[in-house]
């Protein structure tokens, strides 16, 4: 293995863990320390294919300034009390200097106050991201969701 | 001693039996007493756009397949094929030149007639009237774009039926063609009629933060059950409250900026017009405590990708399935119907009475009392007059 091999594979491994990152800081609503993962020209989506109506929806769309606020307000609502746990598998990495592609196939699991757990969405999370002072940040981080039944609405990010 | 079960020491208007929404027996009767009699909304005509465009859904517990036919013409049919009770179309959306049941392969045209049956030496005996086993048509009419049908065929025609309320959103729908962008479903594990309130009845926006309370709005009620609340004037929702910046353009024809219209449609449907965008609720009642609901999103057919993508995320702020609004809506109702399944508190109270201002429960009164006269029992009492 040549030296430019391995740096491919410790910025994969880099970028694998911005992904798991971004599940485990979700998973304890660590909101803030979630939003630092984006650069500041970024974007977050959520979108989901409607077969009812043939084409995709978009069903949140906000740049880290809109989520910030949205995020800051979140314990002022009245919202789902069920724990989430993400199972995040990147499945494509591809790195080409500073930029990198990246898919990876996630479940969140959904646990009631009683204690029941159930799936609660499945879907693909189709990343670009960037590399900037050093670290890897999101560019454009896309939850691309197959679920379109939810067993509850959400206020924050998936 | 207080008690949950005490019959409020209000005119029997002004209160509700919570049983209405969680006995077995008042779900039956509704389904014959309300659903099979009245005009009930199964989509838009904009996603039966093209001769050959057909949606399948579930109206009053019967399968439905709308279709647009070669001629422009939305008719719609029991989905049930006329030989052995199969499913005709087993897609949700989709395009055909004919229908053809996937289980013994009897085809029927776009306008229904029964076309073609397989191996047809089998029924010459017999001589099978195939004119007389075309799909079951059902009675289908539009008002602004939204498709209803009605099983009833003593039913007056459905613009008679929704009558003047619909002059509040004659201008926004009726006006420009309107297409669906957004349509998602969902399960909720409550009686249908609290979701119908929760749209009726303003006063439950004190859950709500986030929505500006600035509401010149008056209750309106009309005939046949149907209601609304909007302004003549302003009524301001707060989009800076929500991260959002302002409504910047596409305001829709006869609102004004901000404004705000919401009309209930009696029994199931919710139509609010939020200035630049509108939404629609459809209700199919699956039990008691059991309703799918369908919420759309509508905007403009002509609206370029900048100003749709506006559209787009003022409804979903409020009202998408990660929105301000709707998730916290669902969770109070969900709430409020698990706790009525307990009975240990039996009455419901509609008792404000503040001259149509938005919080008035006058509209929730005119509701139930058309729900009493087509159910035939009272809302306040429904066990006593069941007897």
């Amino acid at each position: 293995m040549t030296e430019a091999d391995l740096g491919v594979l410790l910025e994969r491994e880099a970028i694998r863990n911005l992904v798991q990152q971004t599940a485990v800081l979700l998973d304890k609503e660590e909101l803030g320390q979630w939003l630092d993962l984006f650069a500041a020209d970024s974007g977050y989506e959520i979108v989901a294919f409607g077969n009812e109506i043939s084409q995709s929806m978009t069903w949140w769309k906000s740049n880290p300034e809109e989520l910030r606020k949205l995020l800051e307000d979140v314990p002022r609502q009245v919202r789902d009390t069920a724990r989430r746990l993400h199972i995040v598998i990147p499945t494509k990495v591809d790195v080409s200097e500073d930029r990198a592609l990246v898919h990876s196939n996630f479940t969140v699991l959904r646990t009631t106050q009683d204690g029941k757990t159930s799936v609660y969405v499945a879907g693909t999370y189709v990343d670009n991201v960037v590399k900037r002072s050093g670290r890897w940040v999101y560019e454009r981080h896309q939850v691309v969701l197959q679920t379109r039944m939810l067993d509850a609405f959400t206020h924050i990010p998936l | 001693m207080i008690s949950g079960t005490e019959i409020p020491s209000l005119p029997e208007t002004h209160f509700l039996d919570n049983r209405i929404f969680t006995d077995e027996r008042i779900f039956a009767k509704e389904l014959t007493g309300i659903f099979q009699k009245v005009w009930l909304f199964v989509c838009h005509e904009s996603e039966i756009a093209h001769p050959g465009d057909f949606r399948t859904t579930s109206a009053g517990g019967r399968p439905i397949v709308v279709v647009r036919g070669i001629d422009g013409e939305i008719r719609s049919f029991f989905n049930v094929c006329r030989h052995r009770g199969a499913p005709v179309v087993r897609e949700e959306k989709g395009n055909a030149k004919g229908f053809q049941c996937f289980y013994h392969l009897w085809t029927y045209g776009l306008d229904g007639c029964l076309t073609g049956v397989a191996k047809p030496e089998g029924y010459e005996r017999v001589g099978l009237d195939k004119s007389k086993l075309g799909l079951v048509p059902v009675r289908t009419e539009t008002l602004y774009g939204l498709v209803f049908v009605c099983f009833d065929h003593q039913v007056e025609p459905l613009r008679d039926y929704l009558g003047e309320i619909m002059e509040g959103v004659a201008k926004p729908l009726g006006s420009v063609p309107l297409e669906v962008f957004h349509l998602h479903k969902f399960e909720l594990k409550a009686n249908w009629k609290l979701w119908q309130d929760n749209n009726s009845e303003r006063y439950h926006a004190l859950l709500h933060w986030i929505t500006g309370k600035k509401s010149p709005m008056k209750v309106r009620i009309c005939r046949n059950g149907h209601g609304g609340y909007w302004s003549d004037g302003e009524a301001t929702v707060d989009y800076a409250a929500g991260g959002f910046a302002g409504v910047s353009g596409g305001v829709l024809p006869g609102l004004k900026e901000n404004e705000q219209r919401v009309l209930n449609l009696f029994p199931d449907v919710m139509i609010n017009v939020r200035s630049n965008v509108v939404r629609i609720d459809r209700m199919v009642p699956l039990a008691p405590g059991h309703t799918l609901i369908e919420w759309r999103g509508l905007g403009v057919k002509s609206d370029s990708p900048a100003l749709r993508e506006e559209r787009v995320r003022h409804h979903n702020m409020f009202w998408g399935p990660t929105g301000r609004n709707l998730p916290e809506d669902i969770i109070a109702v969900e709430a409020q119907w698990a706790a009525m399944t307990s009975d240990v508190v039996r009455y419901s109270i509609l008792a404000r009475e503040e001259d149509l201002n938005p919080t008035d429960d006058e509209n929730l009164r005119a509701y139930y009392r058309e729900w009493g006269r087509r159910v035939g029992v009272r809302a306040s009492a429904p066990f006593e007059t069941m007897r």
